[in-house]
């Protein structure tokens, strides 16, 4: 497994990689008026691959040697879709333009094969349109060698362009160029779902069947799109979102940053408002992908190769190092945790410890189920999503292919009840697409889709009164814990977790009672069952004294002037709880206040005022 | 005049009965001592309730105890005492009459340790008045 830097570090740190590239790029194809043109918002694949591994079926070619000088656009060498092309980058700083026609609605391909020929050869290339603007760029897609795969919207002339990364060449820099025509996947052509995003790294399905975007623009945004789609509207702003899931009561969840640039997942709720904690994490960065179990407990990756375990509350159950970058994660419908690595790896959690599915071209990223167990695969770097079997078997060659740039992210959506649905939707920045499609939802072709998807999480009996509760010490407390709405059979209450104030219990019937016997807070989890459902909630005490005077305890225990009974309560707590107010509990309160005879304090103190006169 | 001067002596001499009832001669404001006896050595608290004379101005018998008090009735002050309290003096109280020392009923009603758990059983407890200087 390999890490990957966070995406945020991507989405800002890797376009200036990207305007680097093109700029050497660029630099290295004279003529080129690409250069003022903005960075591609997708930038987020790194522009060395030492390690990719990508392999074409192999095609019977006629392969044409190019023809020098075709060292600027105006020289560019003419090749057919379908031609391989022989060539060389030779001399060092050599370029080499070819120049083609593409009818409009072609999924074209080009791909440089040097390094897997033994070349000396490290590749870069660019497509460019009939004046020269960059639409696609590709550096390591194969090893170090180049592939591009661009859907062509507009009939005309396109140009490519290949040149040494290093700006090198020579007679051991010798490359073929090849091209075809990539076949649709039963998922093209994707649709234009939604507009509106930045750099979506997470897309999440609600239960009115809206979707809900993690958008990584400049100030953070969780977005929302209305389920007959169209412009993505800002639901709450969470600084450096990383993803997006819908817990088990419904609410939106957004791991992001706090304001101490500390990690951390908001909550919200699916009507908006302000994201309030559902956990922090140990670490100063954004924790990345997020999924909900079948039992709603909430994974979250939270860098450094590690996942989080937290209950439906928010509470850390578990910490497990997998040692590996997770780009996204969900559960089968076995209910196994299945992620990927951001790079070239599908990987499932077994035990402790992860085991390898798929392994595939990078950059993939986004995954998710069908009820299944079917998995799609989105390839953000080379525009594709992959179909897998239950058993991890690629399902075709590719599962679509149009109008898809990475970073991608997939999710199933649901019916306005609730209920999956079959259509996918990938939620992707754009890398290698036109600019209309920068920041998008597109809806794969529902025909080609073999399943309704597999529900990320469930439902949890929601608690309508969990929260914050006050008691004094001493008190007596009584409430009664109900659900929202109509419980769906007898419900019955227990201690999740945690622990309730001294002296207050917990009744299955969902009664708080007793009588607070110490001072502090307390945060409770209880858990709620009702036909065959659960649900979570946290309760949080906060206990404090009364208010009570020397005057009326000693008049108290003088008989004079009794206090109320939650008072004499809290007076016999101060000392040995023997069920009645005595001169041992006036001693332990004046203790507490530091006021006990100068003689047994540490620090000495005068006598209180009034000491040792009559009562009036 | 002279019914006059036959009347004040009746009064004078009726009040000198008054306060010779006892037979120990007219009130003589003092101070009596109150002490501890107690079966343990490590006592934190007690609270002590004296009748029988009129009191006032109760003072603590040393500077590491601390007294509360309250005057219940014309004839009763109840008094708590906090420290590390050992045997002997515990608090001071001013008698209306000292004469009448020995009059006074005194009673320890509470007590506890220097660990704040009240006593279940004052067997042993007592106080002692004596009068002070």
């Amino acid at each position: 497994m390999t890490f990957r830097p966070p995406y945020h570090a991507l989405a800002l740190g890797m376009t200036v990689l990207y305007v680097l590239g093109a700029t050497n790029l660029e630099a290295q194809f004279p003529g080129n008026r690409a250069a003022k043109r903005a960075p591609a918002p997708a930038a987020r694949y790194p522009t060395r691959n030492p390690a990719a591994a990508h392999a074409l079926p192999p095609i019977a070619r006629v392969v044409t040697p190019e023809s020098e000088p075709n060292d600027s656009l105006s020289q560019a060498d003419q090749f057919t879709l379908g031609d391989t092309v022989s060539a060389a980058i030779n001399p060092s700083g050599d370029v080499d333009y070819f120049i083609t026609t593409l009818s409009a609605g072609t999924r074209v391909e080009l791909d440089i094969d040097a390094q897997v020929n033994g070349s000396s050869l490290d590749a870069i290339m660019a497509l460019f349109d009939s004046v020269g603007n960059v639409l696609a760029f590709s550096d390591d897609a194969d090893g170090l060698d180049s592939r591009i795969s661009y859907n062509i919207v507009t009939a005309g002339r396109y140009y490519v362009g290949v040149a040494d990364y290093w700006s090198g060449g020579g007679s051991t820099h010798t490359y073929i160029l090849k091209s075809r025509a990539l076949q649709p996947g039963p998922g093209d052509t994707p649709t234009l779902f939604a507009t509106g995003l930045t750099f979506p790294l997470g897309v999440a399905a609600t239960a009115t069947g809206e979707l809900i975007v993690a958008d990584a623009d400049s100030t953070g945004s969780v977005r929302r799109i209305p389920a007959a789609g169209g412009a993505a509207v800002r639901l709450a702003t969470v600084r450096q979102p990383s993803d997006v899931v819908i817990d088990g009561l419904g609410d939106i969840l957004v791991s992001g940053v706090d304001s101490s640039n500390r990690g951390a997942i908001f909550r919200l709720s699916a009507g908006g408002g302000a994201p309030s904690v559902f956990a922090r994490l140990p670490v100063a960065s954004s924790p990345g992908a997020l999924t909900v179990g079948p039992d709603g407990d909430v994974w979250a990756y939270a860098y450094y190769g590690i996942l989080l375990r937290f209950d439906p509350t928010g509470q850390l159950k578990d910490s497990i190092n997998v040692d590996s970058f997770v780009a996204d994660m969900a559960f089968s419908p076995a209910g196994i945790l299945t992620l990927t690595d951001g790079y070239d790896n599908v990987a499932q959690l077994v035990g402790r410890g992860l085991n390898t599915v798929v392994t595939t071209a990078p950059y993939i990223e986004g995954i998710a189920f069908d009820r299944d167990g079917y998995l799609y695969v989105a390839n953000g770097y080379q525009g594709e999503v992959q179909l897998y079997n239950s058993s991890f078997q690629q399902v075709g060659e590719v599962f679509a292919r149009n109008n898809l740039g990475g970073p991608i992210f997939v999710a199933f959506g649901r019916s306005n009840a609730g209920a999956m649905t079959s259509r996918l939707f990938a939620a992707q920045a754009g890398y290698n697409l036109p600019q209309n499609l920068w920041g998008t939802v597109v809806e794969l072709n529902v025909s080609g889709i073999r399943a309704p998807g597999f529900r990320v999480g469930i439902d949890l009996l929601r608690v309508a009164n969990g929260g914050t509760r006050a008691g004094i010490m001493g008190a007596e407390f009584a409430d009664t814990l109900r659900l929202s709405g109509a419980s769906p059979g007898t419900a019955t209450w227990s201690l999740a977790g945690g622990s309730l104030p001294s002296g207050i219990t917990l009744g299955v019937n969902g009664v708080i009672s007793g009588v607070f016997q110490e001072l502090g807070a307390d945060t409770a989890r209880v858990r709620v069952d009702a036909g065959g459902q659960f649900g979570y909630a946290t309760l949080i005490f906060t206990v404090t004294e009364p208010q009570l005077t020397t005057a009326q305890i000693t008049n108290h225990l003088f008989g004079a002037d009794l206090l109320t009974p939650a008072l004499a309560r809290y007076l016999d707590l101060q000392g040995n709880a023997n069920g009645r107010t005595d001169v041992g509990d006036f001693r332990a309160w004046l203790r507490d206040r530091n006021q006990l005879p100068t003689s047994l304090m540490h620090q000495p103190t005068a006598p209180a005022a009034g000491e040792g006169r009559p009562r009036p | 005049m002279r019914r006059t001067i036959r009347a004040v002596a009746s009064v004078g001499l009726v009040l000198f009965l008054a306060g010779c009832e006892d037979g120990s001669g007219p009130d003589r404001p003092g101070t009596a001592v109150v002490s501890l006896v107690t079966p343990n050595n490590n006592d934190g608290a007690v609270a002590v309730t004296l009748r029988g004379v009129a009191f006032s101005d109760v003072e603590a018998a040393s500077s590491a105890y601390r007294v509360y008090w309250l005057l219940a009735s014309a004839d009763e002050v109840r008094v708590i005492v906090v420290g590390n309290i050992i045997a002997g003096p515990l608090f001071t109280v001013q008698l209306s009459n000292i004469g009448r020392i020995d009059d006074v009923e005194a009673a320890v009603t509470d007590a506890a340790t220097r660990t704040d758990a009240a006593r279940d059983n004052l067997t042993g407890y007592s106080v002692t008045l004596g009068a002070g200087n």
